[in-house]
């Protein structure tokens, strides 16, 4: 059975610290629906409330069954993190950070991620020029929407754990 | 780096316009392969081929190929 899809609000108090509440919705809406239905729900909840909300958004479960070997390994840290910068065709940044990257993708003696290897060439270009999904190409954007066209930068960094927006 | 682009070029026409990334990769010596990955990318970026990413479950999940610009249909720009 699919499981429904989650709004979840993020309210905030007058020191900073965040709080989130989060409302399962049916899958049987458009986009449309849920985003008004997103800024109705902040308004209820908001009425609730001593604090601010910061935000609404919508979480789409994504099956992921049909993944092969997606295992961790023994090696695998997310605190290790391949962090990619790229560039959109109006020269914005936009920065994608993935955790527990395997260290055989990091050049010998340095922090550089090694592009040549097929699994980070094929995320970069999956990144700057989207996957065909049936027929349907997706291409990641900024926040603006405007396609990401180059990649800048690749390194592997650490970052200590933890929910990051 | 024209020349490596040249034998890119080459070596696509030979496979019929299109190779997967690791079996193009495993056309070059060890040494030779940031060379290439600098040379696909200054093809691309002169129209002269693409990288496609496909899902295909049926095949195993992801496919990603290089293609010589002209066998690629239903991309956007």
């Amino acid at each position: 059975m699919a499981v429904a899809f989650e709004m979840i609000f993020t309210a905030s108090d007058d020191k900073g610290k965040q709080g989130t509440t989060t409302v399962n919705l049916p899958r049987t809406f458009s986009l449309v629906d849920y985003t008004t239905f997103g800024a109705a729900m902040a308004t209820v909840i908001d009425a609730t409330l001593a604090g601010r909300v910061e935000r609404a958004e919508l979480c789409l479960g994504v099956d992921l069954s049909a993944l092969n070997n997606n295992n961790a390994a023994v090696s695998g840290d997310v605190e290790n993190v391949g962090h990619f910068q790229f560039t959109t065709v109006n020269g914005r940044p936009v920065k994608v950070n993935v955790p527990a990257l395997d260290d055989s993708m990091v050049q010998p003696n340095s922090n550089d991620i090694n592009q040549v290897t097929f699994p980070i060439q094929q995320f970069t270009d999956a990144m700057e020029l989207g996957i065909n999904v049936g027929g349907t190409f997706i291409q990641p954007c900024d926040v603006g929407q405007d396609d990401i066209i180059d990649l800048e930068i690749a390194r592997e960094e650490f970052r200590a754990s933890g929910s990051r927006r | 780096m024209n020349e490596l682009i040249n034998d890119v070029v080459a070596t696509l026409t030979a496979n019929g316009g299109e190779m997967s990334y690791r079996d193009l990769l495993d056309t070059v010596p060890f040494e030779k392969r940031s060379l290439l990955t600098r040379s696909l990318k200054m093809a691309r970026q002169q129209g002269i081929l693409t990288p496609v990413v496909e899902w295909k479950p049926e095949q195993g999940g992801i496919v990603h190929t290089y293609k010589l610009l002209g066998q690629v249909e239903g991309q956007g720009d």
